[in-house]
């Protein structure tokens, strides 16, 4: 009984690690730039891509590996708002909405082209073995995303409450205008945004890969959990789409285990309309929206 | 020190300024008075940087700076308190303050730690909220924290949008001294828009009157105060 609500609180703590990497990074460009980018799906995907590519194909270590994906993915970032966020900046809401579903589109056609049809792997740093524990079965790989996600959200709050260059991003989040007017160049900011985001997507993708396989479309599934745990969380907060995504991640992993794990997707869809029927701004909004 | 010449700024299709012309001089405070929807708010974004003019000229110490973005002419020493204060509500206090340092904190003797100095005797107040979120912040506060950020950045002209707005009238009286005092301490400028014209005139050493995007009438406060442009101006009659 325990062990079985071990096991099953850990697979859900990892699944939920994920996405709330995935919802952080997809937030971060929301709360930053107020763009909502749905081209991010295709960042996760070419984060594993990436990295099957560069350890599987040219034969590079992994930790190697995982260092560039984040820094190409990064690159990647740079270039979407070079050429998709820039020149769409001001324009509706909707407008910059429609070009990242056009680009995820393209880019997904791109990556049949690019890697083809077939499922790729990438091998998990410590092998595919498990040490058990009291009956529990625990994988390394695991426990390493659980980990890594825990340091990397750490630093993430550290460095956005503790220097100069995250406060001026949150300032610059809060209020452009204001932001411009203290002398921030917020166009820089923005570019900073983008970069951390994708940075996030690819690693995100990088540490997933070893738990399913690497296919064009595992980065919509991811992508459609991460925005699910925004909207638990409350849209646009960052500390709503870490704990939106562990809320995610363990409350699909226990309906998988006693209700039905057929039905698990559904069970993380039907929680985002309570959320949303009982507190239509989700469970840790920003306290900011009270008094503006 | 401020010179705005022939300026004529609008969003979209429209004008809303035509033909603004008016100077600051070094440690004066002008105050530029009208009705709601007269253009001053315009004005004011047209002057910092946040709306580029059509036509005109901003010079700040000669210099142009009409081209500048909003983000540049912070560190000319221009600093622009906008309407409604936006202070970032987020951040706390002190955090606010931090955000708004440019080169020129650093710049003045004493750097960061003596601005902060200066603002805490000017407003105590917010000495005493120093780690309190900006949302949590009275209407008053708000003001005194706006009016603080733009000191930290060590400006030789602040621009001040109706800083009277929602506030009560003993808090906002209240402000228009500090803005007086920070003028007879430091020397700083100030241009003021304003619909309040009673404490306007009060500290002003020279007053604009603005009616639909022009300027109508200029002079003295004591001259304007028996002047019916003042009047005219605000009932449109």
């Amino acid at each position: 009984m325990l062990q079985t609500l071990l096991q099953v609180a850990l697979t859900g703590a990892t699944m939920g690690c994920i996405y709330a990497l995935v919802a952080l990074g997809f937030t971060l460009t929301i709360a930053a730039a107020g763009v909502v980018n749905f081209a991010y799906s295709e960042w996760v995907t070419y984060g594993a891509y990436i990295g099957v590519t560069l350890v599987a194909v040219l034969g590079l270590p992994l930790w190697l590996g995982l260092l560039l994906t984040v820094m190409l993915c990064a690159v990647l970032g740079y270039g979407f708002q070079l050429v998709v966020f820039a020149p769409l900046e001001g324009k509706h809401f909707l407008t910059t909405v429609s070009a990242t579903i056009g680009v995820a589109l393209a880019m997904q056609a791109a990556a049949t082209l690019i890697w083809g049809p077939y499922a790729l792997t990438l091998p998990t740093f410590f092998g595919s073995g498990s040490l058990t524990i009291g009956g529990v079965a625990l994988f390394p790989h695991s426990l390493l995303i659980v980990g890594m996600t825990v340091v990397l959200i750490a630093a993430m709050q550290l460095a956005l409450t503790r220097t100069d260059i995250g406060l001026r991003l949150q300032a610059a989040a809060q209020d452009p205008v204001a932001a411009r007017l203290m002398g921030i160049p917020i166009r820089r900011m923005r570019t900073l945004a983008y970069c951390l985001s994708a940075a996030l997507a690819g690693l995100a993708g990088f540490m997933v890969a070893p738990l399913f396989v690497v296919t064009t479309t595992m980065g919509f599934g991811l992508m459609l959990k991460g925005f699910a745990a925004t909207i638990v969380g409350g849209w646009g907060s960052l500390k709503g789409a870490v704990l939106g995504g562990l809320a995610v991640g363990l409350i699909e992993a226990f309906g998988a285990a006693y209700l039905s794990s057929e039905y698990k997707d559904s069970i993380a869809f039907a929680m985002i309309v309570v959320v949303l029927l009982l507190r239509p701004s989700g469970l840790f909004p920003e306290r900011i929206a009270e008094k503006f | 020190m401020l010179r705005i010449d022939g300026l004529c700024a609008g969003y979209d299709a429209s004008d809303v300024l035509h033909n603004i012309s008016l100077t600051v001089a070094a440690g004066q405070i002008v105050a530029v008075l009208g009705a709601n929807g007269a253009g001053k708010t315009t004005l004011m974004h047209a002057a910092s940087g946040l709306l580029r003019p059509r036509a005109g000229a901003v010079l700040l110490d000669g210099a142009p700076i009409t081209d500048l973005p909003a983000e540049r002419i912070v560190a000319r020493g221009l600093s622009h308190v906008p309407q409604g204060r936006r202070i970032f509500p987020g951040l706390t206090v002190q955090e606010n303050l931090m955000v708004a340092r440019t080169a020129a904190t650093y710049r003045a003797p004493g750097g960061f730690a003596a601005a902060l100095a200066e603002v805490r005797d000017l407003f105590p107040r917010l000495a005493e909220r120093r780690d309190q979120l900006g949302w949590s912040l009275s209407g008053g506060e708000q003001q005194m924290l706006a009016v603080a950020r733009a000191l930290v950045a060590r400006p030789k002209l602040i621009l001040l949008d109706e800083p009277s707005l929602g506030l009560a009238p003993l808090v906002f009286e209240a402000m228009f001294t500090a803005i007086a005092s920070i003028r007879a301490r430091s020397g700083i400028g100030f241009l003021i828009v304003e619909q309040n014209a009673e404490q306007a005139l009060r500290i002003a050493d020279y007053v604009y009157v603005m009616e639909l995007g022009r300027i109508v009438a200029a002079g003295l406060p004591a001259d304007l105060a028996q002047d019916k442009a003042i009047e005219r101006a605000y009932l449109g009659a």
